[in-house]
């Protein structure tokens, strides 16, 4: 089977080096960490320790109220503390408890268990109570698979592809740990009924070279570097079909070992790090200290979650690492650029994987014409910002592309004279 | 920390200046190769337009209580498109009405840089044509030299290539001195050869379209194959068509703009055979030799609306598709 449809999309400058290539580091001077237990969006746990209670790595430290909830569990050994409350970005008002680290040392393991004798029922019982984060996405592993069971697929794919500029977290996974990530992913791909199993990725040559060494050429399909985005998968049919690398890795460990998710891989990098690199940090671990290591100031520079194209600004940098953060970037602060008229050049449709009019969609919408948005389906928008980047005229497409999906069909004027 | 970036954090090197400086670039050659034969006359021409532009724009972006400025570089080719299509003993009021009218006229009232409906330059030379028409298809011998005076104008003239076809019979004008501009006709007009040239770096630059320009040539080819309007064979007459007034030019030029013309690929595709139908269509039954500037606005009206209807119809193909599989 073929895995190469054409699609539309735009050429990003290189920018994975030196991080794709550096070891990954692990730095051992951390003495905190915070692990939120409630927050506004999905969270709701409550703690099952004492204050001043000693804790061991992969304890439970909190269990959710309601079924179906995420536990917590402590990725270091040391103390708890207590508790306290502030704003994230991303999850709003959010309560977190804090672990003083004494250890980040893993347990020792008797022999693992033999994870592909487990029944799938097994699996899905292990991965749900060890509250298993899909990297890709941030959603619960266990009901991403449940809901991709249902649909029933013939290709479960991990998606290593990053295809935005600087993250090369899920490479250096691959690289790292590839034994674990391919039995992961073929446990996965047996747990959904899926009879066949790819790592899709999107390396240079040499990086190419290096993965075919260990990943068997029938489980791997590479797509070209540098090109944004890579919707080869959703031209195909299989983009729901897709779960991160970190999350293949954390569900063989969970099922060889019962272990929870401790651990985090972050690519920190962007056009003001002195040493971009692949970090390996417990989960709650201060961001600062990931910019610390890269050389970033966050007082002279913009602080992004995320990579580069679809990345959020933040403010504050005392934030916690968390399954899902896969990239932090420091950019430059530069003022934005003036948005100009738009010249209808095009460049943005035929840019747009989507294969949307994203001009006619912002003219419609600054004209106010809203009841014939639904028209050029603006909610068929996933974000990617590639017309962003490609628009001349230097304006935020996708943000007027968006904000037409919530207003269209919308008739501002009724212009039938009822007597 | 800045509060108002957002993602991306990084830009296409392109802006709406280059976009512009390209076409300029584009045309530079053709004001170069002119001056060959005209003397700096072209380059006289082009400062006049230039400069009648310049304050065209100034005035109008006073009455639409916006700050000038020359930022996209857009005002400045549509002045060098208008002097490329004048005759090069044109007078010089000629070109100063042809670009305020242009730009007071044709741009400024829609709101200015980008939200003009009718191409400026089309619209300027089509003003002139229905104002002015023996003035503006008097062309200059080229057996006559002129480049000695800027002032010339009343100097032997000569019919182009297009006026030929137009009374019929046979050209003078041999395929050579066609392709090389060698023929009466407007400043930069002519040099097919150094046209290609321009329509390839535009190609290649991705500022121009090589789908309109090729659906545009093609369908004049045929109509020019089909209906013949010399005694020569067919390529005489496709070679003649093609090579005669304002059509290469304006393929490349004209039916380029970004502002007035279809986005989509597909629409590019019908703008350029429309586009084509009406230019040969004028030609054979239109009352001027040259009908490009009409046929230009023409299909200038029906650009957007060709844009939402062929994405439609091929959005809708597809979604078809994926519901039967």
């Amino acid at each position: 089977m073929s895995f190469h449809k054409k699609i539309r999309g735009t050429w990003l400058p290189y920018k994975k080096e030196p991080a794709a290539s550096l070891p990954i580091l692990r730095p051992d001077h951390i003495r905190q960490v915070v692990l939120p237990i409630q927050n506004e969006i999905s969270l709701n746990c409550e703690l099952v320790i004492e204050e001043n209670e000693s804790v061991s790595i992969g304890q439970l430290i909190a269990k959710p109220r309601e079924d179906g909830g995420i536990p917590i569990y402590s990725t270091v050994s040391g103390i708890f503390t207590g508790t306290y409350t502030s704003s994230h970005p991303l999850m709003g008002a959010t309560t977190y408890a804090i672990i003083e680290c004494m250890s980040m040392d893993l347990p020792e393991y008797d022999a693992p268990i033999d994870a592909e004798s487990l029944s799938n029922e097994a699996l899905f019982e292990t991965i749900r109570n060890l509250g298993i984060i899909d990297d890709l996405d941030g959603q619960l592993l266990a009901d991403k698979l449940e809901q991709m069971q249902q649909q029933m697929p013939t290709i479960l794919f991990a998606n290593a592809i990053e295809d935005e500029l600087y993250s090369c977290s899920a490479w250096a996974t691959l690289r790292e740990d590839h034994v674990q990530v391919i039995t992961g992913l073929r446990l996965a791909a047996r747990m959904i009924g899926a009879e066949d199993y790819q790592i899709a990725v999107a390396l240079s040559d040499a990086h190419l070279k290096e993965l075919r060494h260990h990943i068997p050429q029938e489980h791997l399909v590479c797509y070209k570097p540098d090109f944004y985005p890579h919707s080869e998968l959703d031209a195909l049919g299989y983009h729901n079909f897709t779960i991160g690398v970190q999350a293949c890795r954390a569900l063989y460990r969970a099922a060889a070992y019962n272990e929870p998710q401790t651990e985090g891989l972050v690519t920190v990098s962007g056009d003001v790090a002195s040493l971009p690199m692949n970090v390996q940090v417990p989960f709650g671990t201060s961001l600062r200290i990931l910019l610390e290591v890269a050389g970033i100031s966050d007082l002279t520079s913009t602080i992004v979650l995320g990579d580069n194209m679809t990345g959020t600004p933040i403010e504050s940098v005392d934030i916690p690492v968390l399954p899902g953060m896969t990239c932090v970037l420091g950019m430059q602060e530069t003022k934005p650029a003036k948005p100009q008229t738009c010249i209808n050049c095009g460049r943005c449709a035929t840019v747009c994987h989507k294969h949307l009019l994203p001009y006619e969609i912002a003219r419609n919408y600054e004209n106010m014409q809203y009841q014939s948005l639904s028209f050029l389906h603006p909610s068929d928008c996933d974000g990617c910002n590639a017309c962003v980047y490609i628009c001349p005229a230097k304006r935020n497409v996708s943000e007027m592309v968006q904000s037409a999906a919530k207003e269209a069909g919308i008739q501002l004027y009724d212009w039938e004279v009822s007597t | 920390m800045s509060r108002n970036i957002k993602s991306p954090f990084i830009h296409h090197s392109a802006t709406t200046g280059s976009l512009s400086l390209d076409v300029f670039i584009a045309i530079v050659p053709l004001a170069i190769f002119s001056c060959i034969f005209f003397g700096i006359r072209p380059l006289v021409v082009a400062g006049i337009s230039i400069l009648t532009a310049l304050i065209c724009e100034y005035i109008g972006c006073l009455f639409l209580k916006k700050k000038p400025s020359l930022y996209d570089g857009s005002t400045i080719v549509t002045a060098l498109i208008i002097t490329s299509m004048v005759s090069p003993i044109a007078p010089f009021w000629l070109t100063v009405i042809a670009t305020t009218f242009a730009i007071l006229i044709v741009k400024i009232p829609f709101g200015g840089t980008g939200r003009n409906i009718f191409n400026p330059a089309a619209a300027g030379i089509a003003f002139l044509t229905v104002c002015f028409p023996n003035l503006i298809f008097m062309y200059p011998d080229t057996e006559v030299d002129i480049s000695a005076s800027i002032f010339v104008f009343d100097v032997t003239t000569a019919p182009s290539p297009a006026s030929c076809l137009r009374t019929g019979g046979s050209s003078p004008y041999p395929w050579y001195n066609l392709l090389l501009g060698q023929v009466p006709g407007a400043i930069g007009t002519t040099a097919i050869i150094v046209l290609v040239a321009c329509a390839v770096f535009l190609f290649v630059r991705k500022s121009a379209s090589p789908v309109t320009t090729v659906s545009f040539l093609v369908t004049c080819a045929i109509i020019a194959a089909l209906f013949s309007r010399t005694n020569g064979g067919v390529f005489q007459s496709i070679l003649l068509e093609l090579c005669s007034g304002y059509l290469i030019f304006g393929s490349i030029f004209l039916l380029n703009d970004p502002v007035t013309t279809p986005s989509h690929t597909l629409a590019r595709a019908v703008f350029g055979i429309l586009a084509g139908i009406l230019v040969m269509l004028f030609r054979h039954i239109g009352q001027y030799e040259e009908g490009m500037c009409f046929a230009v606005l023409l299909c200038n009206t029906v650009s957007t609306s060709l844009d939402r209807i062929c994405w439609s119809f091929l959005h809708n193909r597809k979604k078809r598709k994926e519901a039967a599989i």
